[in-house]
């Protein structure tokens, strides 16, 4: 029999390599960790980005045999389950830098008023953390990526101290906060992790528009250059590419012992030790993995005695509404790309004292896709044909407004991944199954969205595109899926306690968007940012102190 | 609230149609779904919707290699365009006169969704997703590096009230 020599023991090993991962990786190497990630892809070329590329240009290339990136996993390489007449959109990337490579780069900090609204509306637990264990994270993070955006701060959106200038809005984003200031709603100037000034050695952006493709030279925040890269400089930090996490494995203890993992390309099974992991895999993927590492220690999955992992599937609700601006019918047409999205923002607004309020939590609201557009889609809509229409579509071309409502999803215990009786995957690991409905609170939340913007769009005389009041995107539509390993302060109730470590499983940290108790209205990336430096700073302080 | 509601101005048609993301461009020309006579009368239809005015129509930019091209991909799409096409009398729409050709297209298109509105929403993504349709007409400036980004310059926007 050969002896095996003993496995090497890692300090850390991360699941993950979005901004979750990104952020443990970076952090804790700093502070002197020697850390294995594991990706589930391998690093995006930006050099090969389509960034720039127009539609006709588009299919030049493609009938020359040329492929863009790949950015999305397909759903038919890692399919997930979903019961009939419940759809569920679930966008993954696979790949450095994870879905911050395509990311909307919408920056907003939670307020006090987000984290204190479970204790203050009594639905489900309340949030263990305040904004001031978050505030000196959101300064270090929107220093370290670069956010920009106004000196505007409000109730529901604090914290304006750091951002870079924010770009100059478009015509029909100032005819709109005019439109919505007339019902006494403020619009505030947006806050995006897109850079207006040079980072260190991250350039500006150049207003091309073309985010959504990839950034050819990196001008908004993305983990693999702005964190993985540094973190690599360090020394301290392998990344194993191609490698897809399926369990955590377990010791005699009960302590995470390290993770079984597949090679992506090969199939082949292996195994990394490390004496704690941090799991990073985005939220339904990390929950996954979770649920599927079962041992007679955690018959339910690791750190799972109290059967919350999984449950409380929280996203958001979101619609969209299309209308003209009769200020800008019939004008020129400007370049309109700017940093691409909207340069103005909604947040959320409390209703005026005595006004009613049917439902729990609330809505904020974005307007990207005002002006000239790669395409005029909007014209399906308009009636006829004929050189009739061919000029009602020049004419509204420039005029184009587009309001995108996102609202609260409560958590609930029935809205939830489970991995029980699933086919498998290409490695034989259970996939996800995904059971998701909205309730009466968000149709009601719903009712009061569409009314703003009716109200929105009426001030500003526009004309609006047929939609059907009520009617709400596709479940998972979002792409802020929370919930599932939340922290709290109370073992039964929560998987995690407020530094994401299991309360079962010491060195065990969840650090991504399935830690979170609620959805809130916001885009969660610089949260997760923030939180993961916060909780992976503790976790340094425990691993210095050698209890964990 | 219903009468603010009422109040707003509403186009007629039926059902909103979500705005196709950038990314989303017409895939690439192929090898066709449609015979010689049949993208004969294709491009006739798309001139019809989409004509030339002082700028380049529907057929000018390549409207009906495009969709033919996408048809040769989508086989239901192949047999709507077939069926359409066909019930318009095939070839034989080409020889009538084009008001006679126009009065059957709104005739067609007064059937809610159905051929019209396929065939509309086919020649819409198609023509102003060419440099004909986008850049001619429409006069789109963008995906295009800039040294920086000017937004709206009329102060009569930017007031507040």
């Amino acid at each position: 029999m050969k002896i095996q020599p003993a496995p090497e023991i890692h300090d850390v090993v991360i699941i993950g390599s979005g901004a979750a991962g990104g952020m443990a990786a970076w952090n804790l190497t700093r502070q002197g960790a020697r850390v294995v990630l594991l990706d589930a892809g391998t690093r995006f070329n930006s050099a090969r980005y389509w960034s720039h590329v127009r539609p006709w240009e588009w299919r030049q290339r493609e009938a020359r045999g040329l492929h863009p990136p790949e950015f999305y996993l397909s759903a038919k390489e890692q399919p997930y389950f979903t019961p009939p007449n419940q759809p569920f959109e679930l966008i993954r990337v696979w790949g450095r830098g994870g879905k911050t490579n395509v990311w909307g780069r919408v920056s907003l900090r939670y307020s006090d008023l987000n984290l204190t609204e479970p204790a203050r509306d009594g639905w489900e637990i309340p949030w263990p953390i305040r904004y001031s264990d978050l505030a000196p994270y959101y300064d270090k993070v929107e220093q370290l990526i670069g956010v920009n955006g106004g000196t505007d701060d409000q109730p529901w959106l604090p914290g304006s101290r750091f951002h870079q200038p924010p770009p100059n809005p478009r015509c029909g984003e100032y005819l709109i906060r005019r439109a919505a200031h007339q019902s006494g709603v403020n619009i505030v100037a947006g806050r995006r992790a897109v850079l207006t000034r040079q980072l260190g050695n991250h350039p500006p952006c150049h207003y091309c528009g073309g985010c959504g493709r990839g950034c050819d030279i990196g001008a908004f925040f993305n983990s693999s250059d702005y964190l993985l890269e540094p973190a690599l400089l360090t020394n301290r930090l392998t990344i194993l590419d191609n490698a897809v996490a399926a369990r955590i494995l377990v010791d005699d203890q009960g302590l995470a012992s390290g993770v079984q993992y597949f090679g992506r390309a090969d199939k082949q099974e292996r195994v990394i030790r490390a004496k704690r992991v941090v799991v990073a895999a985005s939220c339904v993927d990390s929950t996954r993995i979770l649920l599927n590492s079962r041992s007679p220690r955690y018959p339910n999955g690791i750190g799972n005695s109290s059967d919350v992992i999984g449950r409380y599937l929280c996203e958001q609700i979101r619609f969209h509404m299309y209308a003209f601006l009769p200020e800008l019918m019939g004008g020129p047409t400007h370049n309109d790309d700017g940093i691409s999205g909207e340069h103005i923002y909604m947040p959320r607004f409390d209703p005026p004292a005595g006004a009613k309020k049917d439902y729990l939590r609330g809505y904020g609201m974005q307007f990207w896709g005002f002006g000239a557009q790669e395409g005029a889609s909007f014209s399906k809509q308009l009636p006829g044909f004929g050189a009739d229409l061919k000029q009602a579509i020049k004419k509204r071309y420039p005029a184009l407004v587009a309001l995108h409502p996102y609202g609260e999803v409560l958590p609930r215990a029935t809205n939830r991944i489970t991995v029980e009786g699933t086919p498998k995957d290409a490695y034989g690991v259970p996939l996800a199954r995904i059971e998701y409905s909205i309730g009466d609170n968000e149709r009601k939340m719903a009712e009061a969205m569409y009314s703003t913007c009716e109200e929105i769009l009426h001030n500003a005389n526009a004309e609006i595109l047929p939609y059907q009041r009520g009617s709400l995107d596709v479940s998972g539509g979002a792409i802020h899926e929370h919930g599932t390993c939340r922290m709290g302060d109370d073992p039964k109730r929560s998987a995690l306690n407020k530094y994401c470590q299991s309360h079962e499983v010491k060195n065990l940290f969840v650090v991504d968007g399935a830690a979170f108790p609620t959805s809130t209205e916001k885009n969660p990336t610089l949260t997760i940012l923030a939180n993961a430096w916060r909780a992976t700073d503790y976790m340094a302080g425990r691993m210095k102190a050698g209890d964990v | 609230m219903k009468t603010r509601r009422d109040a707003l101005r509403v186009l007629t048609a039926s059902v909103a149609l979500p705005i196709l993301p950038v990314s989303a461009a017409p895939p690439a020309a192929a090898t066709g779904a449609l015979s010689p006579e049949e993208l004969a009368v294709l491009a006739r239809l798309s001139d019809l919707i989409i004509p030339r005015t002082d700028t380049p129509g529907a057929a000018d930019a390549g409207v009906p290699a495009l969709i033919d091209a996408a048809a040769s991909k989508k086989q239901a799409l192949a047999s709507e365009l077939r069926e359409g096409i066909a019930s318009l009398g095939g070839s034989d729409f080409l020889k009538l006169a084009p008001d006679e050709q126009t009065a059957a297209l709104t005739r067609l298109a007064s059937t809610p969704g159905g051929f019209f509105q396929t065939l509309k929403d086919h020649v819409i993504d198609a023509y102003y997703s060419t440099r004909e349709g986008l850049v001619t007409e429409l006069g789109y400036q963008g995906s295009v590096p800039l040294a920086s980004f000017p937004g709206c310059t009329h102060p009569e926007h930017q007031r507040l009230d």
